[in-house]
C-alpha cells in the first residue's frame, strides 16, 4: 500500500474525531458552564440546565460512538484498510 | 414469610449466575483471560455494561444524586461521556495492537520490562480501589437482607465475590454478565416505573420526572429547605463540577478491567461497534438514576418529613439495624425534620421502595440488581488483578516456561487474596461508594489515560517520558486524596474524588519534558504505533 494512502487515511480519522470531540465538549462543558442561565428555562417540563446534563448530554454520547463506528467503516472500505 | 421470599429471589439470582459461570467454565488462558476473541458486539456491549454498572452505578449513585442534586450530574455525564473517549481514542487501537491486558500493550509500546511492571502495579492499584468500592456495596444488602450489621454482610459479600470469580474466567463471565445485565436493569426500571404509573399513568419515569422535580422544589420552599433540589454548584462549585467530570470521563476510557473487554471483540469494526452498544445498555440505567433520584427525594419530602417520629414505618427499623439510618429529634418536638434525618446516601436506592410503599417483593428485586451489579464488577477486577499477577508479573516475567494450568492456578489464588484484603479495608466505611470508586478512576486518569492515548498517537513518545509521567501522575493523585480529605487542603475547591485532574497535569508536563530531553523510540516502535491506525495488517511488525 502506497504511503500518500495510508497518511490521508490517518488524517480523515483525525478530522471526524475532532470534530465529533467537539460536540462531546460542547453537550457536557459548555451545558454546564451555561447552567446558571439555562435554569431560568423549561425543556419538557424540566429546568433546561438540568435536561441538558442529565439527557441531552448522554443520549448525544451514544450517537456519537455510532456515528464514528459507522463513518469509520465506510473510511476503513474507502480505503481498503478494512480487516 | 416475607424475609424468606427476600432470601429465594436474592439468593435463586445468585446461584442462576454460579450456574451459568459453571456450565462456561474456562481453563486454557486464552479462554479465562479474552474468551478466544469470538464475543459478538451486541452481547459484548452488554457484558460490558454489566461488568461497567457496579455497586456506584447501582446502589450508590442516585443516592450521590439525592444528596447532590444538580450537581451530583457530573458522575452521570462523567461515567457516560467517558466512552466516546473511549471508542474514539483508544480501544480499537488497543484491539488492533491484539494482546491480553493494557500492561502487555504499556510493555510493547514502550519497550521495557519495566514499563510493564509500573503498569502491572498501577492496575492492580487501580482495579483494587475500584473493588473496595463492590465489597461495601454488598456488604450493605447483606447487611439489610440479613438484619446483622454492615461488617458482617461485607463478610458474606467477600464469600459470594470470590467463589464466582474463581469458578470461571472471562468466557463464563460474559455469558453471567449478560445475565446480570438482565436483571440488574429490569430491577433498576421496576420499582420507579411502578411509581411513575401510579402518579402518571405511564411507566416512562426518565420523561416524567421534570414534574417531579417542580413538585420537589415546592415541597422545599414549604419547609424551607435551601438551596434547592435543582440549583447549580451548591455542593461542587464550578471547578469541581469539571474536574470530577473530565476524571471521571478519562478514567473511563482507561480503566484497565474495561479495556480488557476490548480485546475479546473478534475485529477492531468490532471493537468500535462494541463501545456504542456498551454505552447504549449503560445509558438506560444513567437516564433513568436521576429519576430514581428525584422520586426518592419526592417521597421521603412527602411521605416522612413532617409526620410524628414515633409512626415511623417497618422499613426505618430494618434499615437501624445495619447503621446507616438514623433519625434524631433533635427539637424535641416529636415530628421529623429534613435536618433530623440522617439516611447514608449509600442505601437511598435499596430503600426508596419500601420508603414509597411499594411491595417488599420489589425491594428484594433490587436488592438483587444491585447484588448483580457488584458482583458482575468485582468479578472484572478480580481478573484483572489475577491476570496482572498469573500472566504478566508470573508467567512473562519470573517464569515463562511456567505450564498454563500452573498460571491460571496462581491467578485464582490472587483472587482469593485480594478479596478478602478488600473486604477488611471495605469494613472501615471510609468514604461513600461512588467516593471510593472516584479514587480509582482519578487514579486512571492521572495514570492509564495519557500512556495510551498518547502511546498511540504521538509516535516520539518514548520509555523515559511515559514512565516518568506515569509514575509522577500516581503519586501526585494519591497524594491529593490525602492532603483534601485528611487535611483540608485544597485547590480551586476541587474535592478528592476529582484529584486526578492534578495528576494528569503532572503527568503530561512530565511525559513531554522527559521525551524531549531523551532519544526518541527505535525505528520498530515507531512503525509499531503507524500500525495501530489501521485495521488491516499493513507492515509487518
Amino acid at each position: 500500500m502506497d504511503k500518500e494512502k495510508l497518511e490521508a487515511y490517518h488524517r480523515e480519522n483525525i478530522r471526524l474525531i475532532t470534530v465529533l470531540l467537539i460536540i462531546w465538549f460542547l453537550v457536557s462543558y459548555v451545558g454546564v458552564l451555561l447552567a446558571k442561565p439555562l435554569s431560568k428555562l423549561t425543556i419538557f417540563g424540566f429546568p433546561a440546565h438540568y435536561w441538558v446534563s442529565a439527557q441531552l448530554s448522554v443520549i448525544t454520547f451514544v450517537v456519537l460512538i455510532f456515528v464514528y463506528a459507522y463513518a469509520m467503516n465506510r473510511i476503513d472500505q474507502k480505503y481498503g484498510v478494512e480487516e | 414469610m416475607e424475609q424468606f421470599i427476600g432470601y429465594i429471589i436474592v439468593f435463586g439470582i445468585v446461584i442462576l449466575f454460579m450456574a451459568i459461570a459453571i456450565y462456561n467454565r474456562a481453563t486454557e488462558a486464552a479462554e479465562f483471560y479474552v474468551a478466544g476473541r469470538r464475543i459478538p458486539a451486541f452481547w459484548n456491549g452488554m457484558a460490558v455494561a454489566a461488568d461497567w454498572m457496579s455497586a456506584a452505578s447501582f446502589i450508590s449513585m442516585a443516592g450521590a444524586l439525592y444528596a447532590l442534586g444538580y450537581d451530583g450530574l457530573a458522575y452521570i455525564m462523567g461515567w457516560t461521556g467517558g466512552y466516546v473517549l473511549l471508542a474514539l481514542l483508544i480501544a480499537p487501537y488497543l484491539r488492533k495492537f491484539g494482546k491480553f491486558t493494557v500492561p502487555d500493550f504499556i510493555a510493547e509500546r514502550y519497550e521495557s520490562n519495566f514499563a510493564r511492571l509500573v503498569a502491572l502495579i498501577t492496575a492492580i492499584i487501580i482495579s483494587f480501589t475500584y473493588m473496595v468500592g463492590q465489597i461495601a456495596g454488598v456488604g450493605i444488602i447483606m447487611g439489610r437482607l440479613f438484619g446483622v450489621s454492615f461488617e458482617v454482610g461485607i463478610a458474606i459479600g467477600m464469600i459470594i465475590i470470590i467463589a464466582t470469580t474463581v469458578l470461571g474466567g472471562m468466557k463464563s463471565i460474559t455469558w453471567t454478565q449478560v445475565a446480570q445485565y438482565i436483571v440488574l436493569i429490569t430491577a433498576y426500571l421496576l420499582p420507579v416505573s411502578i411509581l411513575a404509573t401510579q402518579w402518571f399513568g405511564v411507566p416512562l419515569p426518565q420523561f416524567l420526572y421534570g414534574q417531579v422535580l417542580q413538585n420537589i422544589v415546592e415541597l422545599e420552599t414549604q419547609y424551607g429547605i435551601t438551596p434547592h433540589y435543582v440549583e447549580p454548584f451548591h455542593k461542587f462549585n464550578l471547578a469541581q463540577f469539571l474536574a470530577l467530570t473530565f476524571v471521571l470521563m478519562a478514567g473511563t476510557a482507561a480503566l484497565p478491567h474495561v479495556l480488557m473487554r476490548f480485546f475479546t471483540t473478534p475485529s477492531v469494526r468490532d471493537a468500535r461497534v462494541s463501545a456504542g452498544w456498551a454505552l447504549f445498555f449503560i445509558a438506560i440505567l444513567y437516564l433513568t438514576a436521576p429519576a430514581y433520584a428525584a422520586f426518592a427525594r419526592f417521597v421521603i419530602l412527602k411521605d416522612v418529613v413532617g409526620k410524628p417520629i414515633d409512626q415511623l414505618p417497618a422499613w426505618a427499623q430494618k434499615w437501624a439495624e445495619t447503621g446507616l439510618f438514623k433519625v434524631i429529634d433533635k427539637n424535641g418536638d416529636g415530628i421529623i425534620q429534613w435536618a433530623e434525618l440522617n439516611i447514608h446516601r449509600d442505601i437511598v436506592v435499596l430503600a426508596t421502595p419500601e420508603i414509597a410503599g411499594l411491595a417488599a417483593v420489589v425491594g428484594f428485586f433490587v436488592m438483587a440488581g444491585g447484588l448483580a451489579a457488584a458482583l458482575s464488577t468485582a468479578d472484572g477486577l478480580l481478573l484483572v488483578i489475577a491476570a496482572a499477577i498469573s500472566n504478566d508479573l508470573y508467567a512473562k516475567m519470573i517464569d515463562p516456561n511456567a505450564p498454563e494450568k500452573k498460571v491460571v492456578l496462581l491467578g485464582k489464588i490472587a483472587v482469593a487474596v485480594a478479596g478478602v484484603i478488600g473486604g477488611f479495608i471495605a469494613a472501615q466505611k471510609i468514604a461513600f461508594i461512588v467516593q471510593i470508586v472516584a479514587w480509582a478512576f482519578s487514579l486512571a486518569t492521572a495514570s492509564f489515560f495519557p500512556a495510551l492515548v498518547l502511546g498511540v498517537f504521538w509516535k516520539r513518545l518514548n520509555r523515559q517520558g511515559a514512565i516518568a509521567g506515569l509514575v509522577v501522575g500516581l503519586l501526585v493523585t494519591i497524594a491529593y486524596i490525602y492532603l483534601n480529605k485528611y487535611q483540608g487542603i485544597s485547590f480551586f475547591g476541587i474535592q478528592h474524588t476529582a484529584s486526578g485532574l492534578f495528576g494528569l497535569i503532572a503527568n503530561l508536563i512530565v511525559t513531554v519534558i522527559v521525551t524531549m530531553m531523551t532519544p526518541p523510540p527505535s525505528e520498530r516502535i515507531q512503525k509499531l504505533v503507524e500500525e495501530l491506525r489501521y485495521p488491516k495488517k499493513i507492515h509487518e511488525v
